[in-house]
């Protein structure tokens, strides 16, 4: 008999974590298919030892070293550039997990490294397979989990590509029948029967008949089309808008390049890194500045500008006595470290250049007119930097002040000269698309803003794959806003370039880097710019404040804000922008062809941005926080008894009703019981009190003096009067004690 | 059970009591709130412990008339309720009032009379009069029996019928006294009888007094609520053949609101009802044959239904 009972014991745990496994397995799928988690191998083999490791009731210390061996391992294994027997990983694992700790405390959640978000990871299927021993063991109901799964699914499978048609049917077939295979084990374990293979035959007919009928029916039955409008573009338009993750793609022949006069054609990623930046906040890189469209890419080669020489070291503006109307500067230092040499000088943006300092040179030109920063040796001529450190002043823009202004009247005749160039043929219909999009609006900034949201449409898809060349006679910005909608940042900023220009707002193409990805090099925090962060963008002329960066491709924006002076806080319209000026002090006014040389290449190599598929990741953090939100709630629950005494203290403290007393006592019992003093139905409060004052060790006898004034209220009739002023503090004293 | 003081006037009735019982406080005052609550009580203990000196202890206290009874098989109705004789000499008869005439009156033995002799002493319990020769006259108030019997002794007896043990409001055993207490007992029977020393320390009209204050404690709804339902539960309980009656539950109520104001309190409590329950409850149940076969008493029946009901803990809706 006691036999048949652990026989039946072991069958139904066999049964209920198998069920467990097979449910988490369906939940880890997706992750491998929807977001960049590889190596998902690793993952559902700890997922597997650590519930196998509580059916098998391992004792907690050996389940920790398990586990902890694993994960360290696992992470060794995936990241460290050591082997397993050189130990230097293991300090460089503690320097990680240091590192990202402060950030985490930080809440900079976009700075973790991925050995970290690993780590977590990990953790997190620890948790979950804990939640499922616990609904296993001690609730012995997989319900809720079953209806999770199930719910979790079907939001994948509608929101997302992942298509799991498979793995409803298996979770709802399979869950039927483990359902239905508890039921019997609980009715014989309620009736106390002896399970015999007959009787578990007996049941076993009628539940798979059931549930091949069911399913039959499911299968076979006519459904419904979907009864709501598809949610998935809405979503996606919205979230690649608001997200800023530039983990990214890249291009067979992918990164900076600086021939830009055939755009279009397909890229794909390239991982290689360009250069690692140690800076104190995010922001773009800018390269350089063109400004004339040929209506299939852009060329520089009219207006070469002027050059400006400076020294190593030597500062570059003097701010004294100077006033910059509607900016604000934020001096900061970065060092860079390339990887890959050019011959430009990447630096941030927008900014206004302080100084620059390199031991390998001694001399900097400055293109006025391109912004195109270069390294020369008075001895060696050009020379490519390796490691330099810049000094600069971040600018963010007022935008009140950018506001006010309505008419090119301000801006200098060679800026409208110049930079409101478009070929002659350009097509009529862009110039109409501009003037539609801006009709209502009065000020430029609105303008330029209008002008930028009209890319958020659901129709303009960000993609860098069979992105066509335009046709011989076709205009490249006309192509992809009236027949591909399809792109990447050379063809949102390009076209964005031109329908300002179509509006006399002069405007400029920007070509650099975007912000990067953080990670750790040498135990320092540092972004990393690759090839993929190649990206280009918009500037904006706006009279007196200068060139105002702004950002019109989808997926991408920049912590950069623009500010209100006069209400600070209104930036909530969407205003994460590339803000992006360079140390222009004066634009160029002559066309000097003798300054930069152009290293055409003859290659088609493109700059783009990546923004991915952004979205993906909103949802796999939507789910993480969700599921980090259920386990948090659900530990809070647990160790309700800790935290609701101070709760109540609080809620209590100020009331003063006629009741008071009275619920302030009731609420004591409640937590009495909860924190494993409970009162048995048939004994007298009397009893009770002297009980809970021994527990307590109550010097006051707290816990009676309150229950002789509650019994005068409740068996008397007695009215409250001043009872709850009197009774508070030992209510307190003894409401806190339950904490302990 | 913690208590605050007692009402001091019934202290001192139980104190002068302990001067002549050891270490019967228990049963001391239970006696008090049967005669706060006009009820009477019925001993049941084997000879010897002190039934006697207890009921006359509290006899004295309150300056009450004591009569005694022995039961004995041929003792007649009259012989407890009085008789009328002829008187030659007036040329009429004449009412000799029997011993049920007095205000505590031991009966003693009183399972070795007669049922008809039962029945009589009954009656006045109930009634509080007697009928003799078809004229009904009122006993004096207070009227209160402590009848006791032998539980080992049962040959040539009459137990009591269970009609007529619903009669008594509470019913208890003495037992014996401890080891201390019985040495004690000893020390004190070497020097003359206490009992002689023993003065009163209440009047017959402050008890009086008393009996009227203990019928205005409040029993709040919800303390009722819980009798009842006490009772209702002993007449579904399924080793009880028999329940409480609406008389049970009477004389729940009422010995709470005496055992409250014992405890100078204007407001009966569930405590007050647990402890007195068992006392009130026991004897008015039959169990059923099987379950005292099995060893279940009817005090046990009790005690778990008093572990099993609610106690009201919250201000009743209603």
């Amino acid at each position: 008999m006691i036999q048949r009972t652990s026989l039946l014991d072991i069958l139904l745990k066999v049964v209920l974590y198998g069920y467990g496994t097979l449910l988490l397995w369906e939940w880890l799928q997706p992750v491998n298919q929807l977001t960049d988690t590889d190596n998902m191998g690793v993952f559902i083999v700890f997922m597997c030892l650590s519930l196998l490791s509580y059916f098998l009731q391992v004792h907690w210390v050996v389940r920790i070293m398990i586990f902890v061996v694993y994960t360290t391992v696992s992470i060794q294994y995936l990241y460290s550039q050591f082997s397993l027997f050189e130990l230097a990983w293991i300090g460089e694992l503690i320097s990680d997990m240091k590192m990202n700790i402060s950030r985490m405390v930080k809440v900079d959640w976009m700075l973790l490294t991925n050995s970290f978000r690993t780590l977590l990871f990990f953790v997190l299927i620890w948790l979950i397979s804990y939640l499922i021993h616990y609904w296993v063991a001690v609730r012995r109901n997989l319900f809720l989990f079953f209806l999770l799964t199930i719910v979790f699914l079907a939001v994948l499978d509608t929101f997302t590509p992942y298509d799991a048609d498979g793995s409803i049917v298996r979770v709802v077939i399979i869950g039927f029948a483990v359902l239905g295979l508890l039921a019997f084990f609980r009715l014989f374990e309620q009736e106390r029967l002896t399970v015999s293979i007959d009787g578990l035959r007996r049941w076993l007919i009628p539940l798979t008949i059931m549930l091949l009928f069911s399913g039959t029916i499911g299968f076979a039955a006519p459904k419904l089309n979907p009864q709501w409008p598809d949610p998935v573009p809405f979503i996606i338009s919205y979230s690649t808008k608001t997200t800023g993750d530039s983990k990214s793609a890249g291009s067979k022949r992918t990164g900076y390049g600086e021939n830009d006069t055939q755009l279009g054609g397909s890229i794909s990623d390239d991982h290689a890194v360009v250069f690692y930046a140690d800076t104190p906040t995010r922001h773009y890189w800018k390269v350089e500045n063109k400004y004339y469209y040929t209506g299939k890419g852009w060329t520089r080669l009219d207006y070469p500008g002027e050059l400006t020489e400076y020294e190593n070291d030597q500062d570059m503006v003097d701010l004294t006595d100077t006033e910059l109307p509607g900016i604000k500067l934020q001096e900061q230092k970065a060092s860079v470290k390339m990887e890959q040499f050019y011959n430009h000088v990447p630096y941030p943006t927008p900014s206004l250049l302080k100084r620059v300092s390199a031991e390998e040179t001694d001399q900097y030109i400055f293109n006025d007119s391109t912004n195109l920063l270069t390294a020369q040796s008075k001895n060696w001529g050009r020379i490519k930097l390796t490691d330099y450190e810049v000094n600069y002043y971040l600018k963010t823009f007022d935008r009140n002040y950018l506001k006010k202004v309505t008419s090119a009247n301000d801006v200098p005749e060679d800026i409208i000269g110049i930079y409101t160039q478009l070929p002659r043929n350009l097509p009529e219909r862009i110039r109409n698309l501009a003037l539609e999009i801006t009709s209502n609006k009065d000020n430029w900034y609105d303008k330029v803003k209008a002008v930028e949201n009209h890319f958020d449409g659901p129709e303009f898809v960000y993609d860098k794959q069979d992105i066509p060349y335009p046709e011989e006679q076709q205009d490249y910005v006309d192509q992809f806003l009236f027949e591909t909608l399809r792109g990447y940042c050379d063809n949102f900023s390009t076209a964005m370039v031109v329908l300002l220009r179509s509006l006399d707002i002069p405007a400029r193409w920007a070509k650099g880097y975007s912000d990067g990805v953080a990670t750790i090099k040498n135990g320092e925090s540092v972004y990393m710019i690759t090839n993929n962060n190649a990206h280009s963008w918009v500037e904006v002329y706006f009279p007196e404040v200068g060139w105002v960066p702004f950002e019109p491709t989808k997926g991408f924006n920049n912590t950069n804000q623009f500010y209100d002076a006069s209400l600070t806080t209104q930036a909530n319209e969407n205003d994460h922008n590339t803000a992006v000026t360079t140390p222009e002090k004066r634009e160029p006014t002559q066309p000097d062809k003798k300054t930069l040389p152009d290293t055409d290449k003859s290659d088609q190599s493109a700059s783009f941005g990546s923004g991915d598929i952004s979205w993906k990741i909103i949802l796999r953090n939507t789910a993480i926080g969700l599921v980090g939100v259920m386990f948090l709630a659900f530990l809070l629950y647990q160790s309700r008894r800790k935290w609701l005494p101070y709760v109540f203290i609080t809620r209590y403290k100020g009331k003063n009703g006629t009741d008071t007393f009275t619920s302030a006592y009731n609420v004591l019992l409640k937590q009495l019981n909860r924190a494993g003093v409970p009162r048995p139905e048939g004994q007298t409060l009397r009893e009770y009190a002297v009980y809970v004052d021994r527990v307590y060790r109550m010097s006051n006898d707290n816990m009676q003096q309150m229950t002789k004034e509650y019994e005068r209220i409740l068996y008397r009739g007695d009215q409250e009067n001043q009872a709850w002023r009197q009774y508070r503090e030992l209510w307190e004293n003894l409401i806190k004690e339950t904490t302990s | 059970m913690t208590y605050e003081g007692k009402h001091p006037k019934l202290n001192e009735v139980i104190r002068n009591i302990e001067k002549v019982i050891i270490g019967k406080r228990d049963i001391a005052e239970l006696s008090v709130v049967a005669l706060l609550s006009g009820g009477h009580v019925l001993l049941e203990d084997v000879p010897g412990v002190g039934k006697t000196m207890m009921v006359r202890a509290l006899a004295k206290s309150i300056s009450a008339d004591f009569k005694r009874i022995q039961f004995t098989p041929d003792l007649l109705p009259s012989d407890v309720t009085g008789v009328s004789i002829y008187n030659p000499r007036e040329q009429e008869f004449t009412f000799r009032p029997g011993p049920i005439m007095g205000n505590i009156i031991l009966a003693d033995e009183i399972n070795r009379t007669s049922p008809k002799t039962q029945s009589a002493l009954l009656e006045g319990m109930e009634e509080a009069s007697v009928t003799i020769d078809g004229v009904t006259r009122v006993l004096e108030q207070p009227f209160f029996v402590m009848a006791t019997q032998n539980p080992i002794e049962y040959e040539g007896t009459y137990p009591l019928p269970e009609a007529q043990l619903d009669r008594f409001l509470l019913k208890m055993k003495m037992g014996y006294p401890d080891i201390f207490e019985e040495v004690e007992v000893l020390n004190r029977a070497r020097l003359a009888s206490p009992l002689d020393s023993l003065g009163p320390v209440m009047s017959l009209v402050e008890l009086r007094g008393l009996q009227q204050e203990s019928k205005a404690v409040i029993v709040d709804d919800a303390i009722k609520h819980y009798i009842v339902e006490m009772t209702q539960t002993t007449r579904q309980h399924r080793s009880v053949y028999l329940g409480a009656s609406p008389r049970g539950s009477i004389a729940l109520m009422k010995a709470s609101q005496s055992y409250a104001l014992l405890y100078d309190r204007d407001y009966v409590l569930p405590d007050d009802v647990q402890y007195l329950a068992p006392f009130v409850l026991s004897h008015r149940l039959i169990l059923k044959s099987e379950a005292k076969y099995e060893g279940i008493t009817a005090e046990q029946v009790v005690a778990e239904i008093i572990d099993n009901i609610p106690v009201p803990v919250k201000r009743a809706v209603n």
